[in-house]
C-alpha cells in the first residue's frame, strides 16, 4: 500500500511538479523538496553511464536557490520489515556549491507524532554522524545509503537531493536486501527503548 | 555556516564523552577538535562551570558543540527562552572562522530532509550576537517560537576557532510575548 497521498499534503510543495509542470519527471518519481520550483529534473539522454540513462537534478538558471529540491519516490515497507536494506546508485556532479546526496528514510504510519507519520530511520549522507555529502565537481561514483527496516515500519522513501546551485546526475539505482556485514550508514529514530527523548531539559546546572 | 550546516550534529565517540556532563553531549561539525568538561576551577555564582575548548597545537576545521537534545511536547504554542552565562577566553581564527554563541534548534517530524522550524545561534541570520576573543561572564539568551508540529528541541554551546567558553547557570523556559524573538522560524509548510 502506497502512502503517497500523506507526503502531498505533508509536503505542500511536493504535489507543484508532480501533474503536468514537470512533465520530464521520469515515470514513477516526483520532485519535491522544500523548494522544489528552484529546480529541474529529468532524464538525460546525453549523460548515460555504464549504458544506462541518466537523470539529472539542477538548480534552475538565474534562480538563486532558498531552499532543496530532491527527486524521490516512496513505496511500502512490507517486504522489508526487518531486514536490512541499501539503496545505492552512480552520482556525477557539476558546481554544486551547497551538498548534494542520497537520501532514504523509513517510517512509521501508525504511530504518528503530531499529525504526521514518525520517522523511524534516515540518512541522507550530511546529517549524521559523518559527512559523506557530494560537494562541487566530481566523476561518476557509486554512494549508497544502508538503513535497518524496523518492526511497524509502513514506508519508505528514496531519494537524492541538491541543497543550492549545481546539477547531479543520477543513474544505475538498486535498492536491496544486505546482510548484517554492510554496515548501517543511518540512525534509528524515535524508536522505542532505544532513542528515548527525555522530556525536559536535564542537567543544567552541571551539579552531574 | 547554513542552518542545515549546524544540523551535521556528529555524536562522537563514547571515549570523548568520558568527561562530558551528564545529560549532554559533545557534537560538532569537528567533535574531535574540542573538549568539553566541567571546570572545578571556574564557578560563577557558587554555581558549577562546563568549559569548551578547542584541543591544544590543533588547526581547527569546523565547530564542536556541548548540546542535548528533549521532547518538544511542553513547549509547541509557545515561547521558549534558553539562557546561560558564558565567559570566553582568546576565541580566535585558527583556521575556520573564530565564533562562540549559544544555540538553539526546533525540529519537527517532517518530510524531507532538513527538519528544522526554527533556528537560531546568536550568528548566522541578519544580526550577529556571537562572542569573540576575550569575555568576562555575561548572560545570554536565545529566544524561539516552538510551533505546534514541533517534535523535539536541541540546545547548546558553540565554539568555532580556538580558544575557551565557559557556561553555567542554564535556564530553559517559556516566556511571554513580551520578550523578544532572537532566531527565525519556518513558515508552515
Amino acid at each position: 500500500m502506497l502512502t503517497v497521498t500523506r507526503s502531498f499534503e505533508s509536503v505542500a510543495a511536493l504535489a507543484a511538479c508532480a501533474f503536468g509542470l514537470q512533465a520530464a519527471v521520469p515515470t514513477g518519481w516526483v520532485l519535491a523538496g522544500a523548494k522544489p520550483q528552484e529546480y529541474d529534473c529529468s532524464v538525460d539522454p546525453a549523460a548515460s553511464y555504464n549504458g544506462q540513462p541518466s537523470t539529472y537534478l539542477k538548480s534552475k538558471e538565474g534562480v538563486k536557490t532558498t531552499g532543496f529540491g530532491t527527486m524521490l519516490q516512496d513505496f511500502s515497507a512490507a517486504p522489508y520489515v526487518g531486514k536490512r536494506i541499501r539503496f545505492s546508485a552512480n552520482l556525477k556532479s557539476e558546481g554544486v556549491e551547497s551538498w548534494g546526496a542520497l537520501w532514504m528514510r523509513v517510517d512509521d504510519a501508525n504511530h504518528p507524532k503530531n499529525g504526521h507519520p514518525s520517522a523511524v530511520a534516515f540518512d541522507n549522507m550530511h546529517d549524521g554522524t559523518r559527512d559523506r555529502s557530494i560537494k562541487g565537481t566530481t566523476g561518476w561514483q557509486n554512494y549508497s545509503v544502508v538503513l535497518d527496516v524496523p518492526e511497524g515500519a509502513t514506508s519508505i522513501y528514496i531519494g537524492f537531493l541538491l541543497d543550492g546551485a549545481g546539477a547531479l546526475w543520477l543513474n544505475g539505482v538498486k535498492l536491496e536486501v544486505v546482510g548484517p556485514e554492510v554496515a548501517v550508514t543511518g540512525r534509528p529514530m524515535n524508536q522505542p527503548g532505544s532513542q528515548e527523548l527525555h522530556s525536559g531539559p536535564t542537567n543544567l546546572g552541571f551539579e552531574k | 555556516m547554513l542552518l542545515e550546516g549546524v544540523a551535521v550534529f556528529a555524536a562522537c565517540s563514547s571515549v570523548l564523552l568520558a568527561a562530558v556532563p551528564e545529560g549532554w553531549f559533545l557534537a560538532g561539525s569537528r567533535p574531535s577538535e574540542y573538549d568539553c568538561s566541567i571546570d572545578p576551577g571556574a564557578t560563577y555564582n557558587d554555581k558549577p562551570a562546563t568549559y569548551l575548548k578547542s584541543k591544544p597545537d590543533i588547526k581547527t576545521t569546523g565547530f564542536g558543540t556541548m548540546m542535548q537534545g528533549f521532547d518538544a511536547a511542553q513547549y509547541a504554542g509557545k515561547r521558549v527562552r534558553f539562557s546561560a552565562f558564558v565567559k570566553a577566553e582568546e576565541v580566535k581564527s585558527h583556521g575556520v572562522p573564530a565564533w562562540a554563541g549559544l544555540w538553539m534548534r526546533v525540529d519537527g517530524d517532517i518530510p524531507g530532509p532538513n527538519k528544522t522550524l526554527a533556528f537560531d545561534n546568536m550568528h548566522d541570520g541578519g544580526h550577529d550576537r556571537s562572542i569573540k576573543g576575550t569575555k568576562e561572564w555575561k548572560s545570554y539568551s536565545v529566544v524561539l517560537d516552538v510551533p505546534e508540529n514541533a517534535s523535539k528541541i536541541s540546545f547548546g554551546i558553540l565554539l568555532s576557532g580556538s580558544g575557551a567558553v565557559w557556561m553555567s547557570g542554564v535556564q530553559v523556559e517559556a516566556v511571554g510575548p513580551e520578550v523578544k524573538v532572537t532566531g527565525r522560524t519556518r513558515p508552515p509548510m
